[in-house]
């Protein structure tokens, strides 16, 4: 490790020790608005100017820095919060991008370990043992493109064969802009009428509830996908 | 991701159960809420969560949807509703004109030295920082938080070589501020 590594990493452990009781000040942003921003759901814009503010604010750098370790352990699959405090590490070499998915499988290592779920395990399963690849549900819109209102279409993977679909569609704050039940394919297209109040370049979150032929179901993770 | 072997229909029979789901929702805000809560405000996490749980479960109450939101919402409200008792309790704190109330701010564990020299290079970093032009300043700050390139490319819609650009560049201004300061981390 470089003598920069080194340092660099002690910066962020400086910085993953700011504690959350920081003074804030009336120019701060609301917790929610610094979630929204560290998890990617505010218009690019914004979160540039939010960060110009949260750099310079130890209450506001703490909050980011929680978020973003919430926002991880729940992206990857529904982890319980319990990584490390510190934000993963890494250098700024020619590794870098190695390094970091690295330290990301990682993170999604240590989270899984950690895994609660928010609906109580079946019988006969426990809390760590994930959902066997051939019925999870993965989404096929990528989320970094925007998508217009008239075609946002969302589509995920069967997960279930001979399942039927049931997907919410939801804002930042979990207001339900739409529903689909009963769906026989893995696709829904959402109405334009129920983006009526999404702003271009906000974020919608969805997710998919397989049911199974046998009763069985499977829950997908909440994706993103961001209104042209 | 986990199944449930609940009736096939794809809906959820039951009535709206707001008792029911403040159960289950209660253990997670309240596992993420001790783990956030400063030892000083240890005294009120129960407070805390039962804050949290009525703001999810007025989130919930216009569907009247008996499921359990996703982790990240939960997470949310535990964090939003944690900072916000923090915030609430620090501003008592400073309008009482007592800095020293027994449910005020303990001073941190470890060694004083330590603590001091920690938050000597804090305040340089920020320092630092506000020395940068405003886009390596974000970009650095978000590298200091372990957001990889590609994350903070992302969150500040630039690219990805743009983006490493300005941390590289602006990573090696703030080791030169701090070197200045006579700071070395």
């Amino acid at each position: 490790m470089s003598v920069d590594e080194t340092a660099d990493r002690r910066l962020r452990e400086i910085l993953g020790e700011v504690p959350l009781e920081g003074d804030a000040t009336p120019d701060c942003p609301s917790p929610e608005t610094i979630w929204d921003a560290a998890s990617g759901l505010l218009p690019p814009g914004r979160v540039g100017s939010l960060g110009e503010h949260a750099a310079g604010c130890r209450a506001c750098t703490a909050i980011w820095r929680e978020a973003t370790i919430l926002t991880r352990a729940a992206a990857t699959g529904g982890g319980e919060a319990r990584p490390s405090r510190r934000p993963p590490t890494h250098g700024m070499g020619i590794g870098w991008p190695l390094l970091a998915a690295l330290a990301a499988t990682l993170a999604v290592t240590i989270v899984g370990v950690c895994l609660f779920q928010l609906d109580p395990p079946p019988a006969g399963r426990t809390a760590v043992q994930r959902e066997p690849e051939a019925r999870s549900i993965r989404s096929l819109v990528p989320e970094a493109a925007p998508i217009a209102r008239d075609e946002f279409q969302l589509r995920w993977t069967e997960g279930v064969a001979g399942a039927r679909y049931r997907v919410q569609v939801t804002t930042a704050d979990l207001d339900l802009l739409a529903e689909g039940r009963d769906l026989g394919s893995p696709e829904f297209l959402v109405p334009v009428a129920a983006l009526r109040d999404v702003a271009s370049g906000e974020t919608v979150l969805w997710q998919v509830e397989a049911v199974a032929p046998d009763g069985s179901r499977v829950t997908s993770p909440t994706f993103l996908a961001r209104l042209r | 991701m986990v199944e449930t072997p609940d009736p096939p229909s794809g809906e959820d029979p039951r009535p709206w159960d707001p008792e029911r789901l403040a159960a289950e929702i209660r253990p997670h805000l309240q596992r993420t809420v001790e783990r956030l809560c400063p030892r000083w405000l240890r005294p009120r996490c129960d407070d805390i969560v039962q804050v949290a749980v009525l703001r999810v479960l007025r989130s919930r109450e216009k569907t009247e949807e008996n499921r359990p939101p996703p982790a990240a919402f939960l997470w949310k409200v535990a964090l939003a509703t944690t900072v916000d008792e923090i915030r609430r309790a620090t501003r008592a704190r400073e309008s009482s004109g007592d800095g020293a109330l027994p449910d005020g701010p303990a001073p941190p564990s470890g060694e004083p030295d330590q603590q001091f020299a920690a938050r000597e290079i804090e305040a340089a970093i920020r320092d630092c920082l506000a020395r940068l032009a405003p886009r390596r300043r974000v970009a650095v700050w978000l590298y200091l938080l372990g957001h990889s390139i590609p994350e903070a490319a992302g969150l500040l819609a630039f690219d990805e070589k743009q983006t490493e650009n300005l941390i590289y560049r602006g990573m090696a201004d703030l080791r030169n501020c701090l070197r200045v300061k006579g700071l070395k981390p």
